[in-house]
């Protein structure tokens, strides 16, 4: 089930949030469970088995761990292993085969499996609680229905935030009833996420998606801008999705983690990804990048270590070499950036206007690599089709507006809406829902990774 | 009073906001009213079905159950369309605004296209050994590109063209200039078909070529409905702001028309027009009842023999006027005979069989996106 459908507006959320504020504090732990689990069944029955499966094994796996002796070690690595196993085999599998057969010839012949929604996710936050309770940074849970609350709370299960659970844990254990304040401050957030989603990613994607990866009517300019509406549509897309879960998380009695800071904004390579997707950026930080080393080694291998850690972040967003030259290419910015950069007075000195816009180029150049298109699109943005096809002009033309709106709620500081928020917030309610009346289906982009 | 609420204000707003949702839902789910969806002149997504829930589908077909019920879903449907013009971007289904009309899509054939028809046109001609002739409406669209925005003009290069080699062939029937120079006369504001008017100039055009001589109007019956909303507004989404009047021109004697209908059964009128048509969602099938793929029109008191027509919708408007001078006009609307024709040929009879038809001339009328 997504948030901007039908289903989850007009019969899912409203009677999960209600049964959330009314019923009995005994009853809310099953009762979020169950809707949780309803939730994640909605698309696939049949994933529900993964879910439950990665729910006991870790939960089992936890408390077998405790038990102490030197077997310790050994559970850890099996439940790693075990929570990466069905990552791999769903998401990578055909990947490394692929790879396989273009450096070998030779094919292994299998069914490729379908991707299900959610489980680079579900799987990173079950293997944060399995590494936080052995470093002892958390207690293990012997109340299941607890853990299964945490690993498939409905919000954030299949596009994040990733949200680790030592963040969690005392607001699962102590979990009260929300306030009828809270639930309104939910709301408005739920509804302007759904607003970026559906009436800004959404509506700017379809110029990317008109031009379907032919880019000799598109033209320079239509491939300039189509990158530009690209980079808008996965930062609404996303950052609207983390909105919807973090205002639904609050109207449940929950305070996730926030996850998008106006990344645009950032002036810096650096200072990007300290406010992209920052609980994954967070969760690489913690479970693979400091124990690599993480500063306090060589500078070398400081370098090697973020090498690692990208290129990891680069695979987790996508099966294919694409995307991890999408995130070495993040990792030769971010040396580059501490080598030659940061520390130097000039760059400090140029203004900071000059510096947000530099590295967004970057980062939009990084998003062309991300979209996989390759030398056709490299080919088109140097012009080698040409300007671009009268059609593709009427395009670029159509949609200067929404790239405008976009630019203008991408790069300009946060404005106050104040009390305009509480009209604001149900006029972009129903200007979504006129959009889902004409627009149909249109899933996550994010559901893919 | 006013304390109380205040006290009470973000439980009311919550309450109503979710309740509001939840009311609309179950409105959608339980009684919902899919009347805007005949509008959009297709048939409501049925309830998902449990077979359904293993197949990836369900969730899918759940949303499309829904969207298709839920309360407003018109006015829903017209304020995005509206804002989607209001931004500059196309309104649903490609349909564009312009000069007071909503236009359909450009229709991209290229020059080539258009020769390979008219040489399957003249192959199937000439195997009759019939003299024949062409007529292509021009898209109303094409005709207002000059009251659009220059990006959006440029979009119809490849009608041009096409119109352009059309007119090169001789078989080709020229539409006069009052197409060109009076465009939103020619064509409903609402739909892609042509008026009265627009049916009339062909009329004159076609009897300079097939050699009838034309009549005036006033040797028409002529009748108008009002309140008609046509094909591109209801696939624009736009709001039924305003509408068109149909105006009707049939021949004052008696006539008869035999429809092969939809169950292979042979129907017969002694009337062209169908006025209670015009209370239905689609008011062009005011003509001939509607669209079928084989019908015949006989009148006994007119003066020229047989008229075997091939066409799309466009031919509907002419056809009532085109009866005045034919004794026999039997028409075929090939993209409505699905069943193979040698079947729809068994079951038409031997009066409606085009091979036994024998006809003085042969007429093509298709608009170029049906070419």
């Amino acid at each position: 089930m997504v948030f901007s459908s039908f289903t989850f507006l007009l019969l899912f959320m409203p009677v999960t949030l209600l049964g959330c504020r009314l019923l009995p504090g005994k009853a809310r732990m099953p009762f979020l469970l169950a809707v949780s689990l309803l939730f994640y069944a909605w698309g696939n029955p049949l994933w529900l088995l993964l879910l439950l499966w990665s729910m006991g094994m870790n939960y089992g796996g936890v408390l077998l761990m405790m038990r102490g002796g030197r077997r310790r070690r050994w559970v850890l690595i099996a439940l790693i292993v075990l929570n990466l196993m069905p990552l791999f085999w769903f998401k990578y599998a055909g990947f490394f085969a692929d790879t396989l057969m273009s450096l070998t010839g030779w094919a292994p012949v299998f069914e490729r499996p379908v991707l299900p929604v959610g489980i680079s996710f579900f799987t990173f936050q079950a293997m944060s609680y399995v590494i936080d309770v052995w470093r002892g940074e958390a207690r293990a849970q012997r109340n299941f229905l607890v853990f299964g609350v945490y690993l498939s709370l409905f919000p954030q299960l299949v596009a994040g935030p990733i949200v680790r659970y030592v963040e969690l844990e005392e607001q699962l254990l102590k979990h009260e009833t929300p306030s009828w304040e809270d639930m309104r401050e939910g709301l408005r957030r739920f509804c302007f996420g759904l607003g970026k989603k559906v009436l800004l990613a959404d509506a700017v994607g379809r110029f990317w998606g008109q031009m379907n990866g032919d880019f000799t009517q598109a033209g320079a300019l239509g491939a300039w801008l189509g990158l530009l509406a690209f980079s808008f549509q996965i930062f609404f897309d996303f950052s609207g999705y983390s909105d919807m879960a973090l205002g639904l998380g609050r109207c449940m009695g929950f305070r996730f983690p926030e996850n998008f800071d106006r990344p645009y904004r950032a002036d810096s390579v650096t200072e990007f990804w300290r406010r992209w997707h920052m609980t994954l950026s967070g969760w690489f930080r913690a479970y693979v990048y400091i124990p690599l080393g993480g500063n306090r080694v060589a500078m070398w291998r400081r370098d090697l270590n973020l090498l690692i850690v990208w290129a990891l972040t680069g695979l987790w967003h996508g099966a294919g070499w694409h995307f991890v030259l999408w995130g070495v290419y993040f990792a030769v910015l971010l040396v580059l950036e501490k080598h030659l950069l940061l520390k130097r007075g000039w760059y400090q000195r140029l203004p900071r206007p000059v510096r947000q816009m530099g590295c967004f180029f970057l980062v939009m150049l990084g998003w062309g690599i991300f979209s996989g298109f390759g030398t056709p699109l490299v080919q088109a943005m140097a012009g080698g089709f040409g300007l671009g096809s009268a059609q593709a002009m009427l395009a670029c033309a159509a949609f200067a507006p929404l790239q405008l709106l976009c630019c203008a709620v991408s790069f300009l500081p946060e404005i106050r809406l104040g009390r305009a928020s509480a009209i604001a917030a149900p006029v972009i309610l129903i200007l979504c829902l006129a959009a889902l009346a004409a627009q149909g289906y249109a899933p996550f982009v994010y559901f893919q990774f | 009073m006013i304390g109380k609420i205040k006290a009470y204000k973000d439980r009311i707003i919550v309450l109503a906001a979710l309740l509001g949702l939840l009311a609309a839902g179950l409105y959608a789910m339980l009684a919902g009213d899919t009347s805007s969806v005949v509008w959009e002149r297709r048939d409501p997504n049925a309830a998902p079905e449990h077979a359904a829930l293993n197949d990836w589908h369900f969730d899918r077909e759940t949303e499309s159950f829904l969207s298709d019920r839920v309360p407003f879903r018109r006015a829903l449907v017209a304020l995005d369309s509206g804002v989607n013009a209001l931004t500059g971007r196309r309104t649903q289904l490609e349909a564009w605004y312009a000069a007071g009309a909503v236009v359909e899509k450009p229709v991209h054939r290229t020059v080539s296209d258009v020769e390979q028809h008219l040489s399957a046109f003249a192959k199937f001609a000439d195997a009759a050994g019939k003299p024949w002739l062409v007529l292509t409406p021009p898209s109303h669209g094409w005709l207002l590109r000059g009251s659009m925005p220059a990006l959006m003009a440029r979009q119809y290069e490849d009608e041009t063209a096409a119109y352009a080699a059309m007119a090169e062939n001789d078989h080709v029937v020229q539409m006069p200039a009052a197409f060109s120079d009076d465009p939103r006369r020619m064509y409903y504001a609402t739909d892609h078909h042509w008026t009265l008017d627009g049916a009339w100039q062909a009329y004159l055009a076609l009897g300079e070529r097939l050699r009838y001589e034309p009549l005036t109007m006033e040797d028409f019956r002529i009748t108008r409905y009002e309140g008609f909303h046509g094909t591109t507004l209801s696939s624009s989404g736009l709001p039924a702001l305003w509408s068109d009047t149909i105006v009707c021109a049939e021949p004052d004697g008696p006539v008869k028309l035999t429809i092969l209908n939809r169950d292979g059964q042979l129907e017969t009128y002694d009337r062209l027009l169908f006025p209670e048509k015009t209370e239905t969602v689609d008011g062009y099938g005011v003509y001939l009842q509607d669209n079928y793929g084989l019908l015949m029109i006989e009148n006994d008191s007119a003066p020229e023999g047989t008229l075997m027509v091939y066409k799309d919708s466009f031919a509907n408007c002419l056809l009532p006027m085109l009866s005045a001078h034919y004794s026999r006009i039997v028409v075929a609307d090939m993209r409505l005979i699905k069943g193979g024709y040698t079947s729809i040929m068994k079951q038409a009879g031997k009066r409606l069989r085009t091979e036994d038809v024998d006809p003085d001339a042969i007429l093509f009328i298709y608009s170029l996106a049906d070419l």
